[in-house]
């Protein structure tokens, strides 16, 4: 007899963020203590000053749209979510810019300067049916609902 | 280091070769052949003077430059095959130049060759998971970017749609450009035609255009005439400076692009300055890229691109002629054989042949042709 299998939500890559169980998540960067750069995803070296001694850097949550762009067309591989899309740089303050997905009932809505929070979304379901799970910044009223 | 001249450059009629809605069907390795039977016959060579061969293409699987070749004819001569995204074509003539100059051999050909797949090109240099997750469309960034640098220079929508009208009008001059005689949108129609990245809209993105692009390069002994001589100027290549990629090509940050950085070696290897320029081709295949290549260029201010285009300042006849061929939105954009469709356009507005377009006493022309990593090969071409 088959035992019937519970759908799991699983990263589309790990290492990537970082969830605690009684908090919000953040993405996990990578801190230089040589030169101070940071940098995302992270990497096991620094990618400004080559040094290997670099650390784990938690980054903010929060920031503010530097620009955004709604994709109309599905794009050529890998991505299987809806269409249209919004995706752009979010600034988080005195950190860096990161390339990311907008999240919002309302792809349009994303505009310079606008507060964005970090949320966890579904993706799709992989080959096993578990669900796999990106980041994504979202605005932040609708992080609160 | 010898000098290196440019024997003759050879191109196909840029198209869509896909059999559909009346278009004629073309393998990639019949485009290829027919580039490089166009070089030849320009330079007055035979294939036997051909000493080594680079071939470039992106799309095209392991080893198709052979596959080109193959229809030619075998001689046992070194043949590479150069993949580097949407800058493989300039790189090859990157290597083919070194070779020459550095003495390794006398005479060699490069050609560059694509059919393009339809819709939204992917960037391979991001890891998967950022592709799952949508992070693959270039267009995206580009539609970023432009926000950005309308914010900090007041730039407004039509201002790239100029990109685009300028260059479907030169196109509309060049038969071998995929809009010839095509039709010359007006600002207008071309923000309206449909949003495919916003605010990019389709007429603001170059079309999925096939085709092949060849030169060949050698020292100026073996030309079969001096007469109205191109030689190679410089031929240089900026990748990957540190930081975060995507930012770095599309977005301002502390460090200069490789745009800018590809210019400022180019003018000191050539010894010249962007006021020096008689013609430029760019590598822009969303009308924005337009503004980022002609300011990191250092051919305008920051912020002053939008302004001098509507002044007429790169039109044919204007301070700084850009994509006189049609540039990447008028031309199209067959991913390996762009570079070298760059070189050809200057080759022969330094020799006089573009009829329409022709860039009054062209000297020194300049040519970029980019990838994503971000990398960026500029050569400047000299009479």
């Amino acid at each position: 007899m088959m035992e019937s299998k519970l759908s799991r939500r699983v990263a589309v890559e790990p290492g990537i963020w970082h969830e605690p169980d009684d908090g919000k998540v953040q993405l996990i960067g990578m801190r230089c203590p040589n030169c101070g750069e940071i940098t995302f995803p992270k990497t096991s070296r620094c990618l400004y000053c080559q040094n290997e001694e670099v650390e784990e850097y938690l980054l903010k949550n929060e920031g503010t749209v530097t620009a955004a762009s709604v994709v109309t067309r599905p794009p050529a591989k890998h991505y299987r979510g809806p269409v249209p899309f919004a995706i752009g740089f979010v600034e988080l303050e005195d950190e860096l810019r990161v390339w990311t997905p907008l999240a919002s009932s309302d792809p349009e809505v994303f505009k310079s300067g606008m507060e964005v929070e970090l949320v966890l979304q579904d993706l799709y379901q992989n080959d096993e049916g578990d669900t796999v799970v990106g980041f994504a910044f979202t605005p932040k009223e609708e992080a609160l609902r | 280091m010898r000098e290196v001249a440019v024997a003759g450059v050879g191109l196909t009629k840029f198209d869509r070769y896909d059999g559909r809605k009346g278009r004629p069907f073309k393998n990639f390795d019949e485009l290829g052949e027919e580039a490089i039977l166009a070089a030849l016959d320009y330079a007055g060579f035979e294939w036997r003077d051909i000493e080594a061969v680079f071939g470039a293409h992106a799309f095209q699987g392991a080893s198709a430059t052979n596959h080109c070749l193959n229809r030619i004819g075998l001689t046992g001569i070194p043949v590479v095959n150069v993949e580097n995204g949407c800058a493989s074509s300039q790189s090859a003539f990157r290597l083919a130049y070194q070779q020459v100059a550095c003495g390794l051999y006398d005479v060699i050909l490069v050609v560059g060759f694509e059919k393009v797949p339809t819709g939204l090109i992917d960037n391979p240099t991001v890891p998967k998971w950022q592709r799952e997750m949508g992070l693959d469309v270039m267009a995206a960034l580009s539609g970023c970017s432009v926000q950005k640098y309308m914010e900090d220079y007041d730039a407004v929508p039509e201002d790239f749609a100029r990109v685009a009208v300028m260059e479907r009008r030169n196109a509309n001059k060049n038969p071998k450009a995929f809009f010839y005689q095509k039709g010359e949108p007006t600002v207008e129609e071309i923000l309206a035609s449909p949003t495919i990245t916003s605010p990019l809209t389709t007429l603001m993105m170059c079309p999925n255009g096939d085709g092949a692009s060849a030169a060949i390069v050698c020292t100026p002994e073996k030309l079969k005439s001096r007469k109205n001589m191109v030689t190679v100027a410089a031929s240089v290549q900026s990748s990957g400076l540190y930081g975060n990629p995507q930012e770095l090509q599309y977005l301002r940050h502390k460090n200069p692009s490789v745009f800018e950085r590809g210019g400022q070696m180019a003018y000191e290897a050539a010894g010249i300055g962007p006021e020096d320029l008689s013609v430029v081709q760019v590598h822009d295949p969303y009308t924005p890229v337009f503004f980022n290549c002609v300011e990191d260029l250092k051919l305008c201010e920051r912020g002053e691109g939008p302004a001098l285009m509507r002044e007429g300042y790169f039109d044919i006849n204007g301070t700084t002629p850009v994509g006189t061929d049609g540039g990447t939105l008028g031309r199209s954009h067959p991913v390996g054989a762009t570079g070298i469709a760059e070189i050809a356009e200057l080759f022969y507005q330094l020799r006089g042949e573009c009829g329409p377009r022709q860039v009054a006493n062209a000297k020194v022309g300049l040519a970029h042709n980019a990838g994503p990593g971000p990398t960026c090969i500029v050569t400047v071409l000299k009479k």
